[in-house]
C-alpha cells in the first residue's frame, strides 16, 4: 500500500517560496489503478518524482508497505527506484544511443530481479508482447512515437515493479496509440498486482479508471497548494 | 553495462567524439614526436661516436673534425703528416691507432681509406669487432674495397663488382683511373659507416699521387710533401688515465689536435637541447589547450545528455553510476586519442628517420622509449582526470527537472 501523508515539496529562492505540490493524504492499495489529474502546474509530475524517490519532500512522509521512502538515503532511494518503480514519461523516454533491446537491458542492469542469463530472453519476450519483436535492434530515432512509447512501457515493467508511474504517457500519441499504450500498462499492472498511477488530463484516458485523484492548484500564485481527492 | 552506455554515447555523437579524439591524438603525437626525435638523435649520435675514443686530426674546429671523421659529413679540415700516426702507433699510452684518409667518393658515398687493422678494432673489450663482414673478406691489396651495408644496398654493389672513385665529396668530380674491386660487404653497424666504402689507405695515396701528377702539368705545386698524409687517426688509449695523459700531450702541439668525440657531442646536445626545449614547450602548451578542449568537450557532451542521464536516474542508476559513465566516456576518448597519437607520432617519426638517415647518416632509434611509456600513462591519466571535472560538476545536478 502506498501512503502519501501531509507531503509538501517547496522550492526556495531569495525572494519567495514556491510550493510545487501539497498532498494531505493519498492512499493507494496494492493492485489499484489510479488516474492523477489536475491542471498544469498542479504538481502531478512532482508527486510522481516524490513517490519514485527522485525528489524528497520538504515535509511529510511517503510510505510503501513498511518502507518510508521519504526517510531513505539517496543510495537506498536509487535501489528502491530500480527495484520497485517502473516509470513511463510523456516523450523522449528511451536512451537515444541504445537500441530498444539495450534500453531494456540497461534497466535490468541496476537491479538483480531477473537472473543475468535470462535477461535478454525476458526483454525479448516483453518486446514481443508490445508488438516490437521485429524492432529489437532499432534505435529510438528509427521508431515511430507509438513504437517508442510501447518500448518505454516494456522497459517500465521489465523489473516487475510494485509501482508503475506514468507521466502523461499518451500526451504525444494519437488516440489509438494512446489507448493501446494505456491498455498495455493496465494489463501489466493487473498481471503483477502492481499499483498503476497515471497522470493525465485526457478525459478519455481518465474514463478508463475507476479511481481518479485530483490535484488542485492553489488560488495564490506564489504559494501553490494542491489536495488529492478520491472522486470515485 | 555502464561501459557499454559510455561507448554507445560516444558513437551516438561521432563528430563531437571524433574531434575530441583528434585533439588528444594531435597533442600526444606532437609530444611523442618530440620525445622520439630527442631520444633517437641522442642515441644515434652517441652510438655513432662509440667506436671513436679519441680522434687526432689537423688543427681547426673540433666539431668539423668529428663531423667529418665520425659522421662522414662536412669537408676535412686538412691532413696531418704520417709521422704523427707513426708516433701515435708507437706511443705506449695507445692500444691502437688507425689512420683514416678521406677525399674521394663513389656516387656520393664516402670512400674511407684505412689500414686493414680497422677490421680488428673493438670499441669495447669483449663486445666484438666494430666492423664485421656479412660476405667476402677484408681488403688486403690496394684497390680492393669493403662496402658498408647501406652503400651495398643502395648502390646494388656485390662481391666482384668494380667501380671507379671520383675526387671530392660530392658526385661529379674527377674520376680516378684505377677501378676498385669489391671483396667484402659489411654488416650493418647502425651508424654513418653503413654508408661508407672502406679501402686500403694506400689506394687513396696512389689515386691522388696520379691525380696530383696530372695536376702538376698544369700548375706548379709541391704536392709530393702531402702524398702520405692522413686525414684523421682513430686512437684507442689503453685506459682512461692514458687517454687523459695523451690528451695532455697533445695540448700545445702545433701540428695536430686531439679530441674526445663524446665531449664534442655533449656540446652538440646543448645546442640541440635549446631547440628541443622550444619544441617541448610548444608541445606542453598544446597539451594544456588540448586537455582544456577535451574537458569542455566532455562537459558539453555530459550537459547535452542530461535528459538521458535523467532517464537513467529514473531507471535506478545512482549518481555514482552516472559519474562512472561520464568518466568512462572521457577514458575512452583519451585512450583512443593516446593510441592514435602514439601511432601517428611513430608514423611521422619513421618518415623523418628515413629522411634524416639519407641526409645525415645518423641512424635514429625507433624503439618504444621510457619517456613514451610516461606519455602513454600520463596522457591517459591526465585525460581521465580531465574527465573528472565534468563528472564532478554534474554529479549532484538535480535531474528530475529534465524528465
Amino acid at each position: 500500500m502506498l501512503e502519501v501523508n501531509q507531503v509538501r515539496k517547496e522550492y526556495r529562492d531569495i525572494l519567495q517560496t514556491v510550493t510545487a505540490v501539497a498532498v494531505d493524504n493519498l492512499i493507494i492499495k496494492n493492485g489499484e489503478q489510479v488516474a492523477l489529474v489536475g491542471p498544469s502546474g498542479s504538481g502531478k509530475t512532482t508527486l510522481l518524482h516524490l513517490i519514485s524517490g527522485l525528489l524528497t519532500p520538504t515535509n511529510g512522509k511517503i510510505k510503501f508497505d513498511d518502507i518510508t521512502i521519504s526517510d531513505m538515503t539517496e543510495t537506498w532511494r536509487d535501489i528502491w527506484r530500480a527495484k520497485a518503480i517502473g516509470y513511463v514519461f510523456q516523450r523522449l523516454n528511451l536512451l537515444a544511443s541504445l537500441n530498444i533491446l539495450d534500453n531494456l537491458l540497461v534497466a535490468m542492469s541496476f537491479v538483480n530481479t531477473i537472473p543475468k542469463k535470462e535477461q535478454r530472453e525476458w526483454a525479448s519476450q516483453l518486446l514481443a508482447q508490445v508488438n516490437l519483436s521485429d524492432k529489437l535492434g532499432k534505435f529510438p530515432h528509427q521508431l515511430s512515437m507509438g513504437e517508442q512509447q510501447r518500448g518505454a512501457v516494456a522497459r517500465a515493467v521489465i523489473n516487475k515493479p510494485r509501482i508503475i508511474l506514468a507521466d502523461e504517457p499518451t500526451a504525444s500519441l494519437d488516440q489509438d496509440n494512446g489507448l493501446l499504450v494505456l491498455e498495455m500498462l493496465r494489463k501489466f499492472a493487473e498481471e503483477s498486482c502492481s499499483i498503476l498511477l497515471v497522470s493525465t488530463h485526457d478525459r478519455q484516458i481518465m474514463s478508463q479508471f475507476e479511481r481518479i485523484c485530483s490535484l488542485r492548484k492553489a488560488e495564490k500564485e506564489v504559494i501553490q497548494s494542491a489536495t488529492c481527492d478520491s472522486l470515485a | 553495462m555502464r561501459l557499454a552506455i559510455a561507448w554507445r554515447n560516444l558513437l551516438a555523437k561521432p563528430v563531437q567524439s571524433g574531434l575530441t579524439v583528434l585533439i588528444v591524438a594531435a597533442t600526444i603525437a606532437m609530444l611523442t614526436l618530440v620525445t622520439l626525435l630527442s631520444t633517437g638523435t641522442h642515441n644515434g649520435l652517441v652510438r655513432a661516436t662509440e667506436p671513436f675514443d679519441l680522434i687526432v686530426g689537423a688543427k681547426g674546429s673540433p666539431n668539423q673534425l668529428v663531423l667529418n671523421t665520425v659522421f662522414l659529413q662536412d669537408a676535412p679540415i686538412g691532413n696531418v703528416s704520417h709521422e704523427i700516426y707513426e708516433e701515435l702507433a708507437a706511443n705506449p699510452l695507445v692500444a691502437s691507432a688507425i689512420p683514416l684518409a678521406f677525399g674521394d667518393n663513389y656516387k656520393g658515398y664516402t670512400i674511407v681509406g684505412s689500414g686493414s687493422d680497422i677490421f680488428q678494432h673493438q670499441p669495447k673489450v669483449g663486445q666484438g669487432e666494430w666492423l664485421q663482414l656479412t660476405a667476402g673478406r677484408p681488403f688486403t691489396l690496394p684497390f680492393e674495397a669493403v662496402v658498408g651495408a647501406k652503400t651495398a644496398q643502395k648502390l646494388g654493389l656485390k662481391l666482384g663488382d668494380e667501380f671507379k672513385s671520383a675526387h671530392g665529396f660530392i658526385p661529379g668530380g674527377h674520376v680516378h683511373d684505377n677501378a676498385y674491386h669489391v671483396v667484402g660487404i659489411l654488416q650493418a653497424v647502425n651508424g654513418p659507416y653503413d654508408q661508407a666504402i672502406l679501402v686500403p689507405i694506400e689506394s687513396i695515396w696512389l689515386a691522388h699521387e696520379k691525380h696530383e701528377h696530372e695536376a702538376e702539368a698544369e700548375v706548379t705545386d709541391d704536392s709530393h710533401e702531402h702524398e702520405h698524409d692522413v686525414t684523421a687517426i682513430m686512437v684507442k688509449p689503453k685506459g682512461y688515465s692514458e687517454a687523459m695523459r695523451l690528451y695532455q700531450q697533445f695540448q700545445g702541439n702545433p701540428r695536430a689536435q686531439i679530441v674526445f668525440p663524446s665531449q664534442v657531442i655533449v656540446q652538440l646536445f646543448a645546442i640541440l637541447g635549446q631547440g628541443e626545449y622550444m619544441l617541448k614547450t610548444v608541445a606542453y602548451i598544446i597539451i594544456v589547450m588540448g586537455l582544456m578542449i577535451m574537458v569542455l568537450s566532455v562537459y558539453w557532451s555530459a550537459l547535452s545528455r542530461v535528459h538521458d542521464r535523467a532517464i537513467l536516474r529514473a531507471l535506478g542508476a545512482s549518481a555514482r553510476d552516472i559519474f562512472t559513465v561520464i568518466l568512462a566516456e572521457s577514458a575512452f576518448l583519451t585512450i583512443l586519442g593516446v593510441t592514435v597519437g602514439i601511432l601517428t607520432g611513430h608514423g611521422i617519426y619513421s618518415l623523418l628517420v628515413k629522411a634524416m638517415e639519407s641526409k645525415t647518416a645518423i641512424v635514429l632509434t625507433a624503439a618504444l622509449t621510457l619517456d613514451e611509456v610516461y606519455i602513454i600513462i600520463g596522457g591517459t591519466l591526465f585525460g581521465m582526470l580531465a574527465g573528472l571535472i565534468p563528472a564532478m560538476l554534474t554529479y549532484r545536478k538535480e535531474v528530475a527537472q529534465y524528465l
